[in-house]
């Protein structure tokens, strides 16, 4: 259970409070509503881009971090197709120099010209890094243009190419912030050794001045229904095969979106899952396998992914994961293993409140999400759900035609 | 109109209260430490043992003796004690280290009764089924081949020989054919002589009940060791490789680069001050090769400084990956780092700046139960005393002086006893 409290400045930016008097240290996660999934096509990259730029200093301080430093912080940040999200830890009393540098950073940046050229240079290294000079790395460059054929989330974080990060411009950086970086845009939560009444003094002083942006109306196109299988191959200099299949499934805020979590669960959460001991343990057909969902907050996916134990095929592996499909399409689910991803869920949820920081996390997600109180109501939505609402999800989802299936062939 | 262009005023922060644990034994004598603390009804509970990789006669015992405990004991197969964690929803942990090997248990208190005498017949009356052995070496071998393609793993793997020597028990480098020799025999062997109740230390944190200690002492205080260990174990003549090394990977767009050598560990009464200078040099996100390598040349997407602590060595080192066509500036920046602590003074302000920052940090280290219990088990496997640690290095923070950084630069950072590895592809030079 997760005590909080929430309300809004007249700029329309969303606060959560949450107090915890154990910590000497106060979490402090603001999160702005902007992806990956909001750039354009031929701009893809930029958030992440320019969640690097964010610490190259803004308006009034040039430097972010070094002043966080001194105060004994630490942050970092993420960026992903939904949002992007940046996050610190602070010692208690030196939480207004927090306030200060994210206040700052929201009303306007510096803009530097030599923040701009290393940074684009420490992406495309990161590019490097992540997706080039690493066994598999291109995995989801080349899944999600394949899966997605209308939605942004065909693009990674990173970009769909280096050269959209060579060719970003200081104007493309202006017009990204001031579209995206704003009050409304945005939602602080502060978690830790901090009254309410503290922080909604914190927020009139720094962030209460700050003009209301104009609303970011976000309009992008669904993705249509898939009605045909897709199949596509392709050969790397990998060590070893893998297989992965995709499965179109609902949005985060779908009622289904718990029975799904559930199926990916019960096939493979655990060393007594489903596919751990039939794949791996008994028929040894795979080094690894692995079936989860990808969380996203639009329609997202279910993926299986699998690496090919050395002189098993394709087509065997695949079939073996298409009997375990089939198996839990019809026969169904035992009490004691739907018991089991139960006590498992309550469990993780319980461990995950544990830190500060994830606790912020949490609220931010869940109010941008709509619904704050999540936070404490989603283990209650998972235990609800039956046997049988998840043998349907399986139904419904794992079916052939909804089916993209990419075979990751290691050279001869 | 506040002035944005001030700093808010920085305050004294909490000053770290250093949570002696509470201490009990068992009746065989094993010691259990205690941090009782949290609101949550969870507890994580930690079995040490002096089991590491510096004990095996036959490469990947240690770690295969570790990984197998679970899969199979006197009672469960692999499967039910799988089911078993899971269903009682418990995150079961085992990793084998050099000097010691680490099981843990992460729970919710209610579950305590029906987890514990599993865990303890894992610990120890485990089995080692070949047939398990057997899937989990095929397995291990494949994951080791695939790592062989990562330049920054393969520099990790090689570095340590280079460094040690290929017969050091530090050093030794693994092959994929190991894998291949892993005998069920030698595990169990090493489970006997090695997995202790003379040497097993436990550590258990979170909101703990009255309960846990009696249940530990009825799971884990009876077992009686059948041998004495031999903690001098190991093969510590340096048998160091060349200075400068390369491995080719021709096709690869970064390169991974190692610089470092042998140096003081925790126990050693400099280290407090190298560890400050190591947060300077690459400790931290402000540290000088970041802004330098990162934030000023753009040559990579990180790079950091590491101390690293045996129980009889101490390793320090440089690592990063960098553009291939960079690689050379980047190793002379590097250098050129180095030789700036080693000649001139850190100024005031970056030593207020970098106290002030890890002042922070320790205390962020303490906070809850589960990170104090983690600071103190790092220091219990080197057989530290966790108090005057700590003490001792707040004491160093509090009044370093640029001398004193200068001296400590000069004798641990001397760029003759460094040795530099170099992974991706061939440089132009």
């Amino acid at each position: 259970m997760i005590d909080y409290s929430q309300f809004m400045l007249e700029n329309g930016l969303q606060v959560i409070v949450s107090t915890d008097t154990a910590t000497p240290m106060v979490a402090f996660n603001i999160l702005y509503n902007v992806g990956a999934k909001d750039e354009h096509p031929d701009k893809t990259g930029f958030a992440h881009l320019f969640e690097h730029l964010m610490f190259g200093g803004s308006v009034n301080i040039p430097s972010y971090d070094e002043p966080l430093q001194k105060a004994g912080g630490e942050n970092n940040a993420f960026t992903n197709n939904d949002f992007t999200n940046y996050y610190m830890s602070i010692p208690r009393q030196n939480l207004d120099t927090a306030f200060w540098l994210e206040s700052d950073r929201m009303l306007d940046l510096a803009f530097s010209e030599k923040s701009l050229d290393v940074q684009r240079q420490v992406v495309i290294e990161e590019f490097k890094q992540r997706y080039l000079n690493q066994p598999y790395g291109d995995f989801w460059m080349l899944m999600r243009p394949f899966v997605y054929k209308a939605h942004p989330y065909q693009w990674s974080t990173i970009g769909k190419d280096i050269s959209h990060i060579e060719n970003a411009t200081m104007d493309d950086v202006r017009t990204f912030y001031h579209k995206f970086y704003h009050p409304k845009n945005a939602i602080v939560s502060v978690v830790g050794n901090i009254t309410e009444a503290e922080v909604r003094s914190l927020c009139n002083t720094w962030f209460a001045p700050i003009i209301k942006g104009e609303p970011y109306m976000r309009n992008i196109p669904k993705e249509p229904m898939q009605h045909e299988r897709r199949n596509l191959s392709v050969e790397r200099d990998v060590p070893f095969d893998m297989i992965c299949k995709a499965f179109h499934m609902c949005a985060r805020m779908d009622n289904d979106y718990y029975a799904t979590d559930m199926l990916s669960d019960i096939l493979s959460n655990g060393n007594s899952s489903r596919l751990y001991n039939t794949l791996v343990k008994e028929k040894k057909l795979f080094s690894e396998v692995d079936a989860h969902i990808s969380g996203d907050i639009e329609e997202g996916l279910f993926i299986f992914s699998g690496k090919l134990i050395k002189g098993i095929t394709m087509e065997q592996a695949e079939a073996a994961i298409d009997e375990e499909i089939e198996r839990i399409k019809n026969i169904p689910i035992p009490e004691h293993e739907l018991n089991k991803i139960k006590n498992k869920i309550e469990s993780n949820m319980i461990f995950s409140n544990e830190s500060i920081l994830n606790r912020a996390l949490k609220l931010a997600i869940s109010t941008l999400l709509g619904d704050t109180e999540m936070v404490n109501t989603e283990t209650e939505k998972y235990l609800q759900v039956t046997a049988a609402d998840i043998q349907q999800m399986a139904n419904n989802i794992l079916i052939d035609s909804n089916c993209s299936a990419l075979y990751y062939h290691a050279k001869k | 109109m506040i002035d944005r262009t001030q700093a808010p005023e920085l305050h004294l922060i909490d000053r770290l209260e250093i949570a002696s644990p509470e201490i009990a034994h068992l009746d065989n004598g094993i010691p259990v430490y205690m941090f009782n603390s949290g609101k949550l009804d969870i507890a994580k509970i930690d079995f040490l043992f002096d089991a590491g990789s510096r004990y095996q006669q036959h490469p990947l015992t240690a770690r295969f003796a570790n990984k197998m405990l679970s899969e199979g004991t006197q009672s469960y197969s692999a499967f039910q004690i799988a089911e078993h964690m899971d269903y009682y929803g418990a995150y079961l942990g085992k990793m084998a280290f050099k000097d010691t090997s680490v099981v843990s248990i992460s729970l919710l208190n209610k579950h305590l009764e029906q987890v514990l005498p599993v865990l303890a017949e894992i610990i120890n009356q485990p089995t080692f089924p070949e047939k398990e052995l057997l899937n989990l070496a095929k397995r291990g071998k494949q994951a080791f081949i695939d790592d062989q393609q990562k330049v920054s793993e393969l520099a990790a793997m090689h570095f340590n020989q280079q460094v040690f020597g290929k017969n050091h028990s530090y050093g030794k480098l693994i092959e994929a054919n190991d894998f291949d020799h892993l005998n069920a025999e030698y595990l169990r062997d090493f489970h006997q002589q090695y997995y202790l109740p003379d040497t097993c230390k436990i550590v258990v944190s979170g909101k703990l009940p009255e309960t846990l200690l009696p249940l530990l002492n009825q799971h884990f205080g009876t077992s009686k060791s059948t041998t004495t260990l031999n903690s001098s174990f190991g093969n510590f003549s340096l048998d160091s490789g060349s200075k400068k090394d390369f491995i080719p990977m021709p096709k690869s767009v970064q390169s991974a680069i190692r610089i470092g050598g042998i140096s003081i560990s925790k126990s050693h009464a400099d280290y407090h001050k190298l560890f400050i200078l190591n947060a300077i040099l690459g400790g931290y996100f402000g540290s000088r090769l970041m802004k330098n390598i990162r934030e000023d040349k753009g040559f990579t997407y990180g790079i950091y400084s590491a101390l690293v602590s045996f129980q009889q060595s101490g390793m320090f080192f440089i690592i990063t990956e960098v553009g291939s066509g960079v690689c050379h500036k980047a190793i002379d920046e590097i250098y050129g780092e180095l030789k700036k602590l080693r000649e001139e003074p850190v100024s005031l302000h970056e030593i207020d700046l970098v106290r002030k920052y890890l002042s922070g940090g320790i205390l962020r280290s303490f906070d809850g139960p589960f990170q104090t219990s983690e600071r103190f088990k790092n220091l219990l496997e080197l057989n530290i005393d966790f108090k005057n640690y700590y003490a001792n290095l707040i004491n160093t923070l509090n009044t370093i002086t640029p001398e004193q950084l200068l001296e400590t630069a000069q004798n641990y950072l001397v760029e003759g006893t460094m040795f530099e590895l170099v992974v991706g592809k061939k440089m132009e030079s």
